[in-house]
């Protein structure tokens, strides 16, 4: 068993277990943070998506051993932020979330293109999302929401 | 199972030299595949395998350099941050890296075909040992690289030329984003007074490995544009027909007309001369 520090939603987090083992897995089962979803298993669906020194990133795709050191947010502590608030109310306002089983990934998706760009046109928000699947909504709620999402949290990114 | 964190490149050489470690750079082809019963070399944020630079001849990419951050680097030849646009998606990008595009020996690499129609070159090390090898030489046969089990590939060179500026690319897949291409084209080339100065065309995905398309490359190179438009629509027809395609999930008649159609595309629009009729 070999053990490996970073930094989880701020705090110091460590982990026991092997440097093969997955950031998804280890999310979910170990430190139950059950907003990343496991849709795909190969990196295509972005349900599992987290943000990893500032970068959206599949948490199926990365070993533990490659994020030592590193800070890892996760949907739960995105939750506290004033953006996620701005975020939480546009997707509802919108009709963005059916299933909900993409929305945690589609979230810091949209956490992604507004910290890069705060008031993105449609085809780059499209662009930023082109990494996340939804099989309900069809995307056009999902872009509106981040659409509104940039107008009403003027300042915020 | 063991796994290292080097400290330096010389000190993962020595590391891949014990012949018990998988390179890890991105990581994405390790965990898409599930491989957990390597021990694993975690060579992903090795300053020497991270930089981005000219040195006057070449434009040199560090292996583990990744898409997106060669997609805002003004370094970069228009046609690599076109391929890389169409990789995946963003969460990808910020993974995935230039080295193990190549060293998975995949033959649907994006940015490969790139490299190969640049003629670049690769920086492979091992302990003790270095050499430069082409792309194009790189490849022996579907998931078949010229890379040892102690050997890392370190930089990326690409030659700067000024006719990279002139390109084309496409990439046809089932969907606009996460879809593995079932063929792309990627060309370069030149052209003065009406005459084919320089150019590379290379067919990706299709065929077992990247690769480019030397015959027609040799059949257009100092022909006058006129002359390719009349004898365009024989030459790709016969060029198609005569390419060994391998069986794949995509029907080998399909890719076909798909490769015919991209090729008939780039000649047309980019090799048909220019007529003022009436002005």
């Amino acid at each position: 068993m070999n053990r490996f520090e970073f930094i989880l939603n701020g705090e110091r987090a460590v982990y026991e277990g092997e440097a093969s083992d997955r950031l998804l897995d280890i999310l979910r089962n170990h430190f139950n943070l059950t907003s990343i979803k496991c849709g795909c298993n190969e990196g295509a669906c972005g349900a599992c998506s987290v943000i990893i020194n500032g970068k959206l990133i599949k948490s199926c795709l990365v070993s533990i051993g490659a994020v030592i050191g590193d800070s890892v947010t996760t949907l739960e502590g995105f939750r506290t932020t004033e953006k996620f608030r701005v975020l939480d109310k546009a997707f509802a306002e919108c009709s963005a979330v059916q299933c909900g089983f993409c929305t945690s990934g589609m979230i810091m998706a949209a956490e992604c293109i507004l910290s890069a760009n705060p008031h993105p046109n449609e085809e780059e928000i499209r662009y930023g999302l082109s990494g996340n699947m939804c099989r309900c909504t069809g995307y056009n709620a999902i872009v509106r929401a981040i659409e509104q999402a940039a107008r009403e949290g003027e300042g915020l990114w | 199972m063991k796994y290292y964190v080097p400290k330096s490149l010389e000190d993962a050489l020595t590391a891949l030299s014990t012949g018990e470690y998988l390179p890890y750079a991105g990581g994405t082809d390790i965990n898409s595949a599930g491989i957990r019963d390597r021990d694993l070399l975690f060579i992903g944020k090795l300053p020497e395998l991270r930089e981005i630079c000219y040195d006057g001849q070449y434009i040199r990419i560090g292996a583990a350099v990744t898409y997106a951050e060669v997609e805002k680097n003004r370094l970069i030849p228009g046609i690599m941050k076109t391929a890389i646009r169409k990789v995946a998606g963003p969460a990808l990008r910020n993974v995935g890296t230039f080295g193990g595009n190549l060293a998975n020996g995949s033959g649907k690499a994006d940015s490969a075909l790139v490299d190969i129609v640049l003629d670049a070159k690769l920086l492979i090390r091992s302990s003790g040992r270095e050499r430069i090898l082409d792309v194009c030489s790189f490849y022996h046969g579907r998931k078949q690289v010229d890379l040892q089990p102690d050997e890392l590939i370190c930089e990326i060179l690409i030659p700067k030329r000024d006719y990279q500026e002139n390109y084309y690319y496409d990439k046809i897949s089932t969907r606009s984003s996460i879809a593995i291409s079932n063929i792309s084209v990627a060309a370069v080339w030149s052209i003065e007074n009406n005459i084919i100065k320089e150019l590379a065309i290379g067919i990706g995905s299709a065929l077992e490995y990247p690769m480019r398309c030397t015959d027609i490359e040799k059949l257009l190179l100092g022909k006058s544009l006129e002359e390719v438009e009349k004898e365009r629509d024989a030459l790709l027809t016969e060029y198609v027909a005569e390419l060994d395609m391998p069986l794949d999930r995509t029907a080998v008649k399909y890719r076909k007309q798909v490769c015919y159609r991209l090729l008939n595309y780039l000649l047309y629009e980019e090799f048909t001369p220019i007529r003022f009729d009436g002005l």
